[in-house]
């Protein structure tokens, strides 16, 4: 009998248990269906203020609640303007006026006046009595009221109307992409300090925040007065799982709806039933920095030539990158509209070929060199792997440095103390921001110099006209190519799942889980 | 003086704890203000840079920054994380311990309930085909790496039964939930724990049976079920008192691992999500946690054997 009464227990709190916590609000009155979406992450933000943590994944999810000056459409991915009604550009190139939208409300309620927008750009320039510290130094620099041959400024001129004044020592380095940094400047509530922001984050965007749980989730709901076209989905989790294999059990258990796939799970989840799978090209650069400092072998461009006609690129996107993504041939992605598309059958795999400028260059019995990489990038290492094995085909042995990336950034790419580095560019839609790393600097990795490479980013990055301005950046790429500045590799690609009927994800060019673009069929 | 001395003991461990551990971190490549800010600001944001090298203390000599960690530590304060720049150490410390603790002591309650029982089993069943079986279980329950074990479960009651969560939470106010979450991780750590206190209790209790005071017993015409419960289970347990206290401490730094599996969000994920930061505030905080429970936990067991063995205490024990 007391067995009986033991085991009649267990088994009501077994499916008390089982059925408990499935409990959600199945609908919130309109249309019947209140729409709830969980996708995981896998670490956690060092702060949920905006702007603070730098991370891209803390971005990505970030960018959800807050809105800026500009924003990207998501069906063109241009840029255009989200708060702002209207803007002018002075022929000063330093003066820019917006004119608000009137009526859009902060996620309390309140009307986005000028003030706010004056107090978000200085908050980020570090220059507000509660905000000393530099939050995005591009504003430090642009509204530096100290700058000698023109001081920055911002200034509310009526409730609706903001003057930016850049510093004119700032100015021509930022203005021709100053879009993309307002597109990134959030704008949150005048007086709002990081201890508030951290608690209570407010923003404008389409989803306002409900929870953050400390390195477990954090939760938004929609903003029912967004000023925009309202999102299908009601409320989004993002919960943090610290393990691959877990979050692709959970997708496959539908505890979570969305996973960023890898070449080893990507055949499975592409043949799961009602799984919908989004391919694109994540924009980042995977490249080989040769290091043509003086003195450097590398510093005789027929051998940085022989390396690149030495490896194949195609084998390292099989091998290392179950044959996803796509092949690179210069510092930007095909799909910038400054990417010049006349590069792509410059370097070609030919080691015959290459074998034969390295017997020009001196070598013809090849040479020794090293690669560094970064430990904790298992694809950067892989890759190194078959590049050890193209290279060593034409008669170069290379020696692999697997480096902790905290080691690889202060030796590597501070020290310049590497011959051939493996390093990973996360990519911008600004093309000035992308290409200005080769310009003849002390900080400029590769060490290559070149004066019409130069002269040609400073034209582009003060030029008005944009397909003036492209046309420059285009003409810089020529240059990196035919300098063998660097081995162009792969981009990985991004491969991204949708389970239960969600559709419509848009892999932007920056980091970003837009999930007011997802919708429920 | 025994009682004095242990305790003087356990405070001089922590504190040379404390000093290697603050040792290791400034030897250890690494740079918090990189974690902290990324490559770009690194490079374009040198006004940051400087603050938060200052603000980290990361330009005042060793000693200077290991005085002032001290000193705060003493007053309770652990000082501020590097990486999560709006939360103390102590806060995020308070978050998570009831997490690793609740997994802990819920594993060692399962490894008591199971592995004794199971124990009397194996001493019982030894040189039968039902021991040998059970005595070849145990060892695999030894063998098995418990992160291993936790990838097999949750593919397998998470994933294909369902059974379980896949992700679980913490969280008293949704009490089936944690119960739920809880179930697989418990299990998982506790495998390797049943299967080392049941051999260990299976040896005692076959060592004792072997005694004289037992022959002695038995040719007095006392039952073997008596002699059993009264005399052999009895001193079997002694020895197996400190392997579940050192079990408790082992279960403690196993969670670590099983935290990350299980996406719990304990003092486990807490310490490789910091080392992967460089958060040294974070990390020598957590390791301070986990040495003082080691420490008092030894400490307690030192206690308990010579209140269960005087001869300990007076050091007269040989065997």
């Amino acid at each position: 009998m007391k067995k009986l009464v033991i085991s009649i227990l267990i088994l009501v709190i077994s499916i008390s248990l089982l059925g408990c916590d499935n409990a959600s609000p199945s609908d919130n009155g309109d249309n019947g269906e209140y729409i709830e979406f969980i996708a995981p992450i896998r670490i956690d933000f060092s702060s949920i203020a905006p702007n603070v943590d730098v991370s891209a994944i803390t971005k990505s999810v970030l960018r959800n609640m807050h809105d800026a000056l500009y924003k990207y459409n998501s069906e063109t991915l241009e840029l255009e303007l989200s708060l702002a009604e209207s803007v002018v550009f002075e022929d000063d190139n330093r003066t820019i006026t917006f004119k608000l939208k009137e009526g859009v409300k902060f996620h309390n309620d309140q009307e986005i006046k000028a003030s706010d927008v004056v107090y978000s750009f200085m908050r980020l320039g570090g220059y507000t009595e509660d905000q000393t510290e530099v939050i995005d130094s591009t504003w430090y620099n642009l509204l530096n009221a100290d700058d000698e041959n023109g001081p920055g400024s911002i200034e509310a001129i009526d409730e609706y109307t903001v003057k930016f004044v850049l510093a004119a020592s700032a100015a021509p380095s930022y203005f021709s992409t100053i879009h993309h940094r307002f597109a990134d400047a959030f704008i949150i509530p005048e007086g709002l300090s990081n201890q508030d922001m951290e608690r209570n984050p407010i923003g404008a965007g389409p989803y306002k925040f409900v929870e953050y749980r400390v390195s477990d989730s954090i939760t938004f709901e929609r903003f029912e007065n967004y000023h925009g076209e309202l999102p299908q989905i009601n409320r989004v989790e993002f919960k943090i799982y610290n393990d691959d294999n877990a979050q692709y059990l959970a997708f496959r258990t539908g505890e979570v709806n969305m996973l960023v796939l890898n070449p080893a799970n990507y055949q499975e989840v592409k043949a799961m039933d009602g799984v919908e799978v989004i391919e694109g090209l994540s924009q980042d650069i995977r490249q080989i920095w040769l290091n043509q400092r003086e003195g450097s072998i590398f510093s005789n461009p027929l051998i940085r030539k022989a390396v690149n006609y030495a490896i194949d690129k195609q084998r390292i996107l099989d091998v290392a990158n179950g044959g996803l993504g796509s092949i690179h041939h210069t510092h930007l992605s095909e799909l910038n509209p400054a990417y010049n598309h006349n590069l792509e059958n410059v370097y070609y795999t030919d080691k015959e070929l290459a074998i034969e400028m390295l017997a020009q260059a001196g070598y013809p019995n090849g040479f020794e060199t090293s690669l560094s990489v970064v430990a904790e990038n298992e694809l950067s290492v892989d890759i190194a792997t078959v590049i050890k094995d193209e290279l060593s085909q034409v008669g170069i042995e290379v020696e692999l440095k697997v480096l902790p990336w905290t080691e690889y950034y202060q030796v590597v790419y501070r020290d310049f103390n590497y011959e051939m580095a493996q390093l990973q560019i996360v990519a911008y839609p600004d093309a000035y921001r992308m290409l200005s790393r080769f310009m003849t600097t002390s900080s400029n990795f590769a060490g290559a110099t070149n004066e019409e490479y130069d002269d040609l980013i400073i034209a582009a990055a003060s030029e008005g006209d944009l397909e003036l301005q492209n046309e420059y950046y285009k003409r810089a790429q020529q240059i990196l190519v035919n300098d063998a500045t660097n081995v162009f590799l792969i981009d990985q690609g991004v491969q991204v799942a949708l389970n239960e009927g969600f559709s419509g994800y848009v892999n932007y060019p920056f980091a970003f889980t837009d999930i007011a673009s997802i919708v429920k069929k | 003086m025994y009682y004095l001395k242990r305790t003087l003991t356990a405070f001089a461990t922590i504190f040379f704890v404390t000093v290697f551990l603050f040792l290791l971190l400034q030897v250890v490549p690494g740079d918090p203000v990189l974690s902290r800010i990324g490559m770009d600001e690194m490079e374009f944001n040198p006004r940051l840079v400087e603050q938060l090298t200052r603000e980290f203390e990361l330009d005042k000599p060793i000693i200077e920054r290991y005085t002032n960690w001290i000193f705060r530590v003493v007053k309770g304060d652990l000082g501020n994380s590097f990486n999560y720049s709006n939360y103390t150490v102590n806060e995020l410390i308070a978050q998570r311990i009831t997490t690793t603790v609740l997994l802990a002591f819920l594993s060692l309650i399962l490894v008591i309930i199971i592995g004794i029982p199971l124990g009397i089993l194996l001493a019982k069943t030894e040189d039968t085909l039902g021991g040998d079986l059970l005595n070849a279980f145990s060892q695999i329950g030894l063998a098995l790496p418990n992160f291993w074990v936790a990838i097999i479960a949750l593919w397998l009651f998470g994933s294909v039964l369902g059974w379980f969560p896949i992700r679980g939470r913490i969280d008293f106010n949704n009490l089936a939930l944690t119960i739920r979450s809880l179930i697989l991780p418990v299990v998982t750590l506790s495998i390797g724990g049943i299967a080392s206190v049941a051999r260990y209790l299976k040896t005692s209790l076959i060592e004792e049976k072997e005694k004289d005071y037992v022959i002695v017993a038995k040719s007095k015409g006392v039952a073997d079920s008596t002699i059993m419960k009264k005399h052999v289970f009895r001193n079997s347990l002694i020895p197996v008192t400190t392997v579940i206290g050192l079990l408790f401490i082992s279960l403690m730094t196993g969670s670590i691992i099983i935290e990350n599996v299980f996406s719990l969000s304990g003092l486990g994920s807490l310490l490789i999500t910091s080392i992967n930061a460089n958060d040294y505030p974070v990390i020598q905080g957590v390791v301070l946690y986990y040495s003082i429970i080691v420490v008092l936990t030894t400490l307690l067991l030192d206690v308990l054997y010579v209140m269960i063995d005087p001869r300990i205490k007076l050091g007269k024990r040989r065997d």
